[in-house]
C-alpha cells in the first residue's frame, strides 16, 4: 500500500528537481581563486616572519578564514542557482553573454579579470651572468631578495671564470648588483644603469616580463 | 564604572603584540636601534594606511647593503612611502602590491600620477607592474616623460602584452647605449611593434607625426 503523499516534501523534492546541476570546477575555480587573492593580501599585508611554531599557529585560523569565504561566496550562488532557476554567476567557462538574453555577468568577468593579472604577474625565471677572473664569491642583490648578500649566491661554471644562478622573478622592473667576494660592489656590464637618489650608489636595471 | 583588569590585561597584551609585530626580524638584525626604531614607525604607518609594506622593507636593506647612514635610510624609507601613497592613490584601492610598488618608482622617476591614472583607465584588467616598469625605465634613460607615457598608453590601448613593452624598452636602451637619442630611438623602435598590433586614432597621429620631413 501506497505511503500517504506529504505535501512539505512534494513541494521540496519538485524545488530541488527544478535545480540545475552544480558545475563542480567551477565552484574549485572560484575557491581557487580566492584562497590565490586571499594569499596575495595576506603576504602584502602581514607583519614579517616570526618562529616557525608561532607561524603553524597564526597560519591555521587565517587559512580558515580563507576557505570560510570561499565556501560562503559558493554557497550564496547556490543560493542564486536555486532563487530562479539558472545559474547566474558560476559558469566561468561559458560565454559572457547568457545565451537566454540575461544581462552581462559580471561574477564571471571579475574572476576572469583576476585570472589575467594573476597570469601577468606569475613569476620567470631570469638568469645572471657575470665573468668574474679571480672571484672566490659572486651573490646577487636587489629588490627582490631585500638586497642580501647571502639570498643568491651564483655558481662558477667548471673550468671557466664565468658566474651564474637563476632566480624565479615576478614580471616588472628591478635594480641590482653583484657583490664579489662579500664586499665588491660590481655592476653588471650587459645591463643599462639605473641612478640611485635616495642612497647615491648606482645600480643595474632589468625588465622581467618576456615568456 | 569600573573596568576589568582583564580587559586592561588584554589591551596590554595586544598592544606590546602590535608593536613585536611591527619589527621586522631582517632590519632587526642589521639596523641601530634608533634607525630601526623610526624605519619601525615609518613601516606602522603605512602598514595601518594599507599599503605594501615590503618596499618599505626592502628600500632599507637596501641603504644597509648600500652602507648608507641612519638617518638617510629614514628619510628614504619616508619618501617612499608618501610614493606608494600616492601612486595607490592614482592606481585604485584594487592595485596589487606589485602595481603599486612599480607605481612609486615611476613616481620617483618624474611620471606624474595623472598617467598613473590614464594607464590604470586604458587597461583595468591587465597588471601594470611592467607598463609601469617600461615606462619609467625609458624615462630614466631620458625619454621626455609625456611622449613615453604617452607612448606606453596608447600601446596599451591597442593590447600590447608585457613581452611587446619589455621587447621595446630593451630595445631603446640598446639604441640609446650605442648613441641614439632617446626621443628618436622610441619613434624607431615604437614603428617595430606598431606592425603588429591593431591600429588606433592617436596611434596612427603619433606615426605619422614621426614621419621624417621631406
Amino acid at each position: 500500500m501506497p505511503e500517504p503523499r506529504d505535501e512539505l516534501i512534494e513541494k521540496v523534492a519538485h524545488e530541488l528537481s527544478a535545480l540545475p546541476p552544480v558545475r563542480e570546477e567551477a565552484v574549485q575555480r572560484i575557491l581557487e581563486l580566492a584562497a590565490k587573492r586571499r594569499a596575495a593580501e595576506r603576504r602584502a599585508q602581514e607583519p614579517p616572519a616570526e618562529p616557525p611554531q608561532d607561524e603553524r599557529w597564526r597560519a591555521g585560523p587565517r587559512w580558515w578564514v580563507g576557505v570560510a569565504l570561499a565556501a560562503s561566496f559558493a554557497a550564496l550562488i547556490w543560493v542564486g542557482i536555486g532563487r530562479d532557476g539558472r545559474s547566474p554567476a558560476v559558469p566561468v567557462d561559458t560565454p559572457l553573454a547568457a545565451a537566454d538574453g540575461a544581462a552581462p555577468r559580471t561574477e564571471a568577468v571579475t574572476l576572469a579579470v583576476a585570472d589575467r593579472v594573476l597570469a601577468d604577474e606569475a613569476p620567470r625565471a631570469v638568469q645572471f651572468v657575470l665573468d668574474a677572473p679571480g672571484a672566490r664569491a659572486v651573490a646577487v642583490v636587489g629588490g627582490f631578495n631585500g638586497w642580501d648578500p647571502v639570498a643568491a649566491p651564483l655558481e662558477r661554471v667548471p673550468g671557466t671564470s664565468v658566474w651564474t644562478t637563476t632566480l624565479l622573478l615576478a614580471p616588472g622592473r628591478y635594480t641590482y648588483a653583484f657583490v664579489v667576494d662579500d664586499s665588491t660592489w660590481v655592476l653588471d656590464p650587459r645591463a643599462p644603469r639605473a641612478p640611485d637618489p635616495d642612497y647615491g650608489v648606482e645600480s643595474s636595471v632589468l625588465l622581467v616580463g618576456r615568456e | 564604572m569600573k573596568t576589568s583588569p582583564f580587559i586592561l590585561s588584554g589591551i596590554a597584551v595586544a598592544l606590546l603584540a602590535s608593536a613585536a609585530a611591527a619589527q621586522d626580524p631582517r632590519l632587526e638584525a642589521k639596523l641601530d636601534p634608533a634607525t630601526r626604531r623610526e624605519v619601525a614607525m615609518v613601516i606602522e604607518q603605512a602598514r595601518g594606511r594599507g599599503l605594501p609594506v615590503e618596499p618599505l622593507v626592502d628600500k632599507a636593506l637596501e641603504g644597509v647593503t648600500k652602507r648608507a647612514p641612519g638617518p638617510r635610510i629614514v628619510s628614504a624609507v619616508a619618501r617612499l612611502s608618501e610614493r606608494l601613497e600616492a601612486a595607490r592613490e592614482a592606481l585604485g584601492p584594487n592595485a596589487t602590491p606589485a602595481e603599486v610598488r612599480a607605481g612609486a618608482e615611476a613616481l620617483a622617476a618624474g611620471v606624474p600620477d595623472s598617467a598613473l591614472r590614464e594607464l590604470r583607465a586604458a587597461a583595468p584588467g591587465v597588471s601594470l607592474a611592467v607598463p609601469l616598469g617600461v615606462l619609467t625605465q625609458l624615462v630614466s634613460r631620458g625619454v621626455a616623460v609625456d611622449r613615453a607615457a604617452a607612448t606606453v598608453l596608447d600601446l596599451l590601448r591597442r593590447g600590447a602584452r608585457p613581452p611587446q613593452l619589455i621587447a621595446l624598452g630593451e630595445a631603446v636602451q640598446e639604441d640609446i647605449a650605442q648613441g641614439m637619442a632617446p626621443g628618436t630611438a622610441l619613434d624607431v623602435r615604437l614603428r617595430g611593434i606598431l606592425g603588429s598590433l591593431p591600429q588606433t586614432a592617436t596611434t596612427a597621429a603619433t606615426v605619422a607625426d614621426t614621419k621624417p620631413p621631406r
